[in-house]
């Protein structure tokens, strides 16, 4: 193995090179699309041998480090919407706490396993199926017409009539604050099914129903998944003892660096480039999980945890 | 030399051919004084442990079957059970719990295994991945054990934390009677750190007899050490550090992307 360390609570060895390399991917991808890349990053590190309940702590530890250098650059770039974020937030953490005491009901049911692996593909499918529709529809066609604009549809009959409207001037949109307090509960209960941070649930929500600016929801998602990531890296040290910061340190010295590099990327890309780009991405790994269900696996055990 | 070891061997009954026929457990049985040698005795993992390897060398009576194994704790341990639902999707379908089997299991022989010794006495003798099952209990796979157990072996041994080893070991002539054998072990990098008993076995006709045992210790030592310790003792502090760190190396790194893009304008 190239330039090994050990990782103390992972106790494992793993090469130093490869966990720059993964952490700089999944960085990138991070700033580029606002995304923590949880979903990608754990079952990488699975892959290469760290235990997956080590895996899934430590990553949330190093999307702390993405996130906030994520955040720190689109905030100075003027794309943060920290009122909609904020109101997300509150909603995730509901939601969370919602999807935790689902989990723990089916698992008394037995039927938990099931149920997250179909919520899984069945969530990363139908999102990165639609993204990948619509992008490529708004491509091809150009922006939605006044005509189409002038014929609200039932969904905007109903937001516009919910009460307690109020202005998000970063992300020029009027909206009950109920809309991202009741998304924010619905991505933080998927979330936690899921076991996952919600990025990629959270972007298409916001652009699709609140309709924010796709420039806007990447940084407002990077400060969201800050602050659920600090809350998810604190409890697992404390409650499982399941974060290797070695691991997350190497980890993280190439994420923030890929981050940055994603941010930057990403001002020079369109909306609907980035939409589709992203699309494929969850495509790809909704394409890889259903391998996954479909093929014998090599090992019929495995070692708890993970995703 | 070689005369104690038969002496001892008469003086307890025991004759290669015809030995003991209860299943007693491997250091539980008669151990015979002989020369064991392990180098070195401890093993120290630190920031860039990435493995180790240590040799065994023992002083044995000529002509016998040996077994040199590396044996882990038995905590009990549970794993995912998976299997088809609706018949054409795999997923986990339940926990497996085995007990009794150890962490890591090492096992070198001087020649094929079946050659070595029969199985009855193998397992007699606590030698062997089926005497490694005849031990171990398993909850969550009723009336599948044997193919579960199998399974467990094969996920152990991707992970190199199990092993058999049938390649021929280094053998010097000894004192009259007495060869000397050695053989190289490999740690893989995720054995755990603890205690591990070394055993050597001596195979003879249709019985087996424990010629040595001793204790080999893997410790995590310096900073890797440290930080262990941490997480585990004081785990709020070390998720708070952990977070701090984090958030420092961010907002550092985006300063500097920050500059670097000013300075481009």
């Amino acid at each position: 193995m190239n330039f090994p360390i050990y990782l103390p609570v992972a106790g494992n060895a793993v090469s130093i090179p490869l966990l720059l390399g993964l952490g700089g991917t999944v960085g990138f991808l991070s700033g580029l699309f606002g995304v923590g890349g949880g979903f990608l990053l754990t079952p990488l590190l699975i892959m290469i041998g760290i235990p997956p309940t080590i895996a899934a702590a430590s990553d949330s530890n190093q999307i702390v480090a993405a996130s906030s250098s994520g955040t720190y650059a689109h905030a100075r770039a003027g794309s943060v919407d920290f009122k909609m974020g904020l109101l997300l937030l509150l909603g995730g953490i509901a939601g969370g706490s919602v999807g935790v005491y689902l989990i723990k009901l089916l698992r008394a049911t037995g039927n938990a396993d099931f149920v997250i692996t179909v919520t899984y593909v069945l969530m990363l499918g139908s999102i990165g199926g639609y993204m990948f529709a619509e992008s490529l529809r708004s491509i091809r066609l150009g922006p939605p017409t006044h005509r189409e604009e002038a014929r609200p549809s039932l969904y905007s009959r109903v937001v516009n009539s919910l009460p307690w409207q109020v202005e998000f001037p970063r992300s020029n949109v009027r909206l009950s604050i109920l809309m991202p307090l009741l998304l924010g509960v619905l991505v933080g209960t998927l979330a936690a099914i899921m076991g996952v941070g919600g990025g990629f649930i959270m972007v298409p929500v916001m652009v699709y129903l609140l309709r924010m600016p796709m420039h806007v929801v990447v940084g407002t998602s990077l400060f969201q998944i800050l602050f659920t990531c600090i809350n998810v890296t604190v409890l697992q040290a404390r409650m499982n003892h399941t974060v290797d910061f070695v691991l997350a340190l190497i980890l993280l010295i190439g994420s923030v660096i890929g981050a940055q590099l994603g941010a930057m990327t990403s001002k020079r890309l369109k909306a609907d480039q980035l939409k589709i780009l992203l699309a494929v991405i969850v495509l790809g790994v909704t394409a890889k999980m259903l391998l996954g269900l479909l093929v014998t696996p090599e090992h019929l055990l495995s070692y708890r945890g993970g995703h | 030399m070689g005369a104690l070891i038969k002496g001892l061997l008469l003086a307890m009954g025991v004759t290669l051919g015809s030995l003991p026929q209860e299943a007693p457990e491997p250091v539980a049985s008669p151990v015979v004084a002989m020369e064991l040698l392990v180098e070195p005795l401890e093993i120290q993992a630190g920031m860039f442990f990435d493995g180790a390897s240590f040799r065994v060398s023992a002083l044995v009576p000529e002509g016998l079957g040996i077994t040199v194994s590396c044996v882990g704790g038995k905590e009990p341990v549970v794993l995912n059970r998976k299997g088809r639902a609706l018949g054409i999707i795999w997923m986990n379908l339940g926990e497996v719990e085995i007990d009794g089997a150890p962490d890591l299991y090492l096992l070198h022989a001087s020649g094929d295994l079946g050659e070595v010794a029969t199985s009855a006495s193998l397992t007699e003798s606590g030698v062997g991945y089926a005497a490694v099952e005849g031990r171990a209990t398993m909850t969550g796979a009723e009336g599948e054990e044997d193919r579960f157990f199998d399974e467990f072996v094969r996920l152990k041994e991707s992970d190199g934390l199990f092993l058999i080893s049938e390649e021929a070991m280094e053998e010097v002539p000894g004192p009259e009677g007495l060869v000397r054998v050695s053989v190289e072990f490999r740690l893989p990098a995720k054995t755990p750190p603890g205690d591990y008993q070394i055993l050597v076995h001596g195979f003879g006709g249709e019985g087996g007899v424990l010629l040595g045992t001793t204790t080999l210790r893997v410790t995590q030592v310096g900073m890797a050490a440290f930080i262990r310790d941490l997480a585990i003792e004081h785990g709020l502090v070390y998720g708070i550090m952990a977070v701090v760190v984090a958030i420092a190396v961010g907002l550092f790194t985006g300063v500097i992307f920050g500059l670097g893009s000013k300075k481009a304008h």
